[in-house]
């Protein structure tokens, strides 16, 4: 486990942001999460831009929980800009999203997320969710060269 | 000639010149055939007889000449034997010329005895025939005693015997030669010949008598005479010699005086005498020939002559003819033929003229009997067209023309029959023309003219007919299609449909117009016959339903649009419904499942049943997303429709519920052969997971579960019963339990959210198939399942 490792969470729900970061609590991971509620800021932060200019307190995370439906810049965009961006390239995007369409899963695939997980229902599955991810992500994954 | 003139004149060889030159020509043939045949018979019969008379000519006339000769000698034979025929005619013959004599010298005064005695006396002498005058008693008052050298004595006595004989005979026939011995043994077989004739001189009786010494010489002259006078042409006669060289008879001439040939100085004749001495050695006689002369014309030639000897007279007897004959004969026959010839040709002529002419008037007469008939025909068929006539058939000749003119007349009641079939036909026609409902024209070929138009038509197009009988076809067209009017009805034939154009009627309204046309000879002119369609009206009734047609599939194309975007824009409702419940509800059953867990204590035991609540309700609100988002989703995917197999789909499903069916016992019926279908794995797994699982679910808790299924395809259609021996389905439920949330429990009897089997009915549809159900309450449920055929 990497305790710091950086977690962007990108999702405009504020319920799902406090049930994620309390799923992460529950499967204790201490991961530093940072979180921006809509597209447009989640691309503030990646770009170190506007509110985010600040590195040090903003910096590139390791890994990036997209939600997909937003309003303004959506999920699509996002990881588009993500993965349009060579610096940005590199960092595993996993798309966690309340859609199970084959279309969304389809498309974000395309774009180039390295993941897509549906957000459970129950906060249990939450919790498996996050426990999955980092078990997979920052564990067994061994990712590109910084 | 007539005929030829007739025939020239004739325009053509009519058959009765045919039959009349056949008849001449054959008739002419046959007798020049005739003729040719019997000229050729006659000409081998001049040949035969030509060839037969120059073979055999000359050894007929020897064995003729040879046969007269043996005729001769036989004849001189017999009087030499029978003298008495010719004696009588010698002593006939003298008494004759005595009589001659005594007529010649007497006279009416002179009837005395002494002119007869002197006639008796220089006539004794002069005739050597002694001839005694007796008176009618038998008293000799004369006797002639001629014979000087006769001795006194022996004259007495032969006088004496005669006068004995003679009285004797005076008795018998008058003229009668009668013969007698004489006493004279020197004479010819002591043989005299008398005879009494009484009417030399009235009164008296004359005997002739001859005496036996003169019999023989009285004999030889009566048979040189006779011969001599045998000649039957001028140079063939009967010659006699004496073999001693005296020529008795030549040259058919009896030579009172014998002529000697040694003393005529001929030697031809003494050579040829020779000859004639050398037959006496040949009992047959001899034939001879060499050159004589001819005693007319004067003239030598070759002779054949026959010589034969006569023993009881030592003569030579023959005869001779010349070849010249045989060439004179020839001739003659020649001749004859050519007379023949000439004559046969004659009358072969003659006849073959007289039978041709008989043959052409007989030629002539059948043919005007022929002709009379024709005409009469020809009559008949001229005026049958337009009278109502009939061949009077007992005016005919021959039995072929009135069979004719019985068919002919046959023939003329069946035309007219006909015509009247026409006549009422034509009617029928002209009405069906005039009253037809549709209009209808007439027009010349050609000119284009308007020949009829019927009432229809009148009525329809404004026109009187006075006015379209001055019009032509083309008038009716509006001006853009005149010229090619015009020039289409240039190539109809038959019948023909010449489409749609335009015509314009009196008040000026054009019209469209189909038609039709056909062929017609109407009042013998050439035209077509069109019956008019005016489909105005239809053409504008088509256009509006075309424009409503085309509007119609436009505002079904827009509706159909409207409804796919309603469709999709409901099942993006349904689908982002379920999507947005889902982010609440996920925040409702995170929280109170946090709240339950973590924050228990701080709740009373009320308080927990609520939370417990919650947590329930929301999961229940859960699967309800769920399935309705499933359901959703089933029309959105895109299907790849591809032959699946039944049974491993089946076998599947069975095995994800493995657990469930453990548990309920189950007792599952599959056939070993399921049939493959066309359809989609995914949907179909999903059809077999609903219905098994709702078996599962509506079990009958008392027994046992089965799952059961049939086959019962058919070949065009897979179809299979799938059985369970559940609760059952009331019947007014049937239709309704496909319906999204139809449930027919509540839910703490039989959870479940009521989408199951409207999944199943869509999951069906969407592969082209059906389902529908029958269940018997408290027994089970039957599923039929369509499918598509694989």
């Amino acid at each position: 486990m990497r305790e710091d490792a950086i977690i962007l969470l990108v999702d405009d729900n504020r319920m799902d942001i406090a049930l994620t970061l309390d799923a992460f609590r529950e499967a204790r991971l201490f991961n530093k999460i940072q979180v921006v509620q809509s597209g447009e800021a989640a691309l503030n932060y990646l770009f170190g831009t506007g509110p985010y200019s600040d590195r040090t307190a903003y910096p590139l995370p390791n890994l990036i929980l997209l939600d997909l439906k937003m309003p303004g810049i959506d999920g699509f965009e996002v990881l588009k800009r993500i993965k349009n961006t060579e610096i940005l390239r590199r960092i595993p995007v996993i798309i966690l999203t309340s859609s199970k369409e084959e279309e969304d899963r389809n498309l974000s695939y395309d774009i180039g997320t390295n993941s897509y997980l549906e957000k459970p229902i129950s906060f249990q599955g939450f919790i498996e969710v996050v426990k999955q991810i980092n078990d997979y992500w920052f564990t067994l994954n061994i990712g590109a060269d910084d | 000639m007539k005929f030829t003139a007739r025939l020239t004149a004739l325009p053509e060889k009519s058959l009765s010149v045919w039959i009349s030159l056949t008849l001449i020509t054959m008739t002419a043939f046959c007798i020049l055939c005739f003729g040719l045949f019997w000229v050729n018979m006659r000409l081998h019969h001049y040949r035969v007889e030509v060839g037969y008379l120059q073979k055999g000519f000359s050894e007929t006339k020897k064995l003729e000449i040879k046969n007269k000769i043996l005729q001769v000698k036989d004849y001189i034979q017999w009087v030499t034997h029978n003298p008495e025929s010719a004696l009588s005619a010698a002593i006939t013959r003298k008494a004759r010329a005595f009589k001659a004599a005594a007529a010649k010298g007497k006279t009416a005064s002179d009837t005395s005895f002494g002119f007869y005695s002197t006639i008796i006396r220089s006539s004794s002498w002069y005739f050597k025939i002694p001839v005694v005058l007796l008176s009618q008693d038998g008293e000799v008052l004369l006797e002639d005693l001629p014979g000087p050298e006769e001795s006194e004595k022996d004259t007495k006595m032969r006088l004496t015997k005669m006068l004995a004989l003679a009285s004797a005979s005076v008795r018998g026939e008058e003229g009668r030669v009668f013969l007698f011995e004489s006493g004279d043994r020197e004479a010819m077989a002591g043989l005299a010949a008398g005879s009494v004739n009484t009417h030399i001189f009235p009164g008296y009786k004359v005997v002739f008598l001859i005496p036996s010494d003169r019999v023989r010489a009285t004999l030889q002259e009566f048979i040189l005479d006779t011969v001599s006078r045998m000649r039957y042409s001028e140079n063939e006669y009967i010659f006699i010699n004496t073999i001693y060289g005296k020529a008795l008879v030549s040259n058919g001439q009896y030579n009172r005086e014998p002529v000697d040939i040694a003393a005529s100085g001929s030697e031809d004749w003494v050579k040829i005498f020779r000859v004639q001495q050398q037959s006496v050695k040949y009992p047959q006689g001899l034939f001879h020939t060499y050159l004589w002369r001819k005693l007319s014309p004067d003239e030598v030639d070759r002779k054949t002559s026959f010589f034969s000897f006569l023993p009881g007279w030592n003569w030579i007897i023959g005869t001779g003819f010349y070849e010249d004959e045989i060439r004179q004969v020839i001739r003659a026959k020649r001749d004859a033929l050519r007379n023949q010839f000439v004559q046969d040709i004659l009358s072969t002529v003659v006849f073959f003229l007289v039978m041709s002419l008989l043959s052409y008037l007989l030629a002539r007469h059948y043919s005007r009997r022929m002709n009379r008939n024709i005409e009469i025909f020809s009559a008949f068929f001229r005026r049958s067209a337009l009278e109502n006539i009939h061949i009077n058939i007992d005016g005919l000749a021959y039995r072929e023309f009135r069979t004719l003119a019985s068919d002919a007349n046959h023939m003329a009641i069946e035309r007219r029959k006909a015509e009247e079939a026409l006549r009422n036909s034509e009617a029928h026609y002209r009405y069906l023309f005039e009253k037809n409902p549709a209009p209808m024209l007439i027009y010349e070929l050609g000119s284009l003219n308007m020949l009829a138009v019927n009432d229809a038509f009148t009525s329809h197009y404004g026109y009187s007919q006075h006015e379209t009988s001055r019009m032509r076809l083309t008038d009716l067209y509006p001006p853009d299609e005149k010229a090619d009017i015009a020039l289409l009805t240039t190539e109809l034939t038959g019948h023909a449909y010449i489409g749609e154009w335009h015509h314009i009627k009196k008040d000026g309204t054009t019209i469209t117009i189909e038609t039709h046309s056909h062929d017609i000879l109407f009042n013998t002119r050439r035209g077509r016959v069109a019956v008019i369609n005016d489909i105005t009206l239809r053409k504008k009734t088509e256009e509006e339903i075309r424009l409503l047609n085309s509007e119609l599939e436009s505002r079904v194309r827009q509706r159909t649009l409207q409804l796919e975007a309603t469709n999709r824009e409901l099942e993006a409702y349904s689908y982002s419904i379920s999507h947005d419940l889902r982010a609440p509800l996920r925040a409702i059953l995170g929280f109170s499942q946090i709240l339950s867990s973590r924050h228990k204590e701080a709740l009373n035991e009320e308080g927990r049943q609520y939370m417990d609540f919650i947590v329930e309700a929301s999961s229940r609100m859960e699967r309800l997303i769920n399935d309705l988002l499933h359901y959703s989703r089933l029309g959105r995917k895109s299907l790849a429709m591809h032959t699946v197999g039944l049974r491993p789909v089946l076998m599947q499903v069975l095995h994800e519920f493995h657990q469930e069916l453990e548990e309920a016992g189950a007792e599952i019926t599959i056939p070993e052969e399921l049939p493959g279908i066309c359809g989609n794995e995914t949907l179909l797994h999903q059809v077999f997971s609903n219905l098994v699982g709702n078996s599962i679910k509506y079990r009958r808790p008392e027994v046992p579960l089965q799952i059961t299924l049939v086959d019962q395809s058919t070949p065009d259609a897979p179809r299979i019963v799938f059985s369970d021996n559940g609760i059952g389905i009331p019947q007014e439920h049937w239709e309704k339990i496909f319906n999204v949330f139809q449930r027919l429990h509540d839910e703490s009897t039989y959870p479940g959210t009521g989408i199951g089997l409207a999944t199943v009915k869509k999951a069906m549809m969407l592969q082209g198939g059906s389902v529908r159900v029958t269940s018997v309450i408290g027994v089970g449920t039957d599923f039929h399942l369509e499918f598509q055929p694989g």
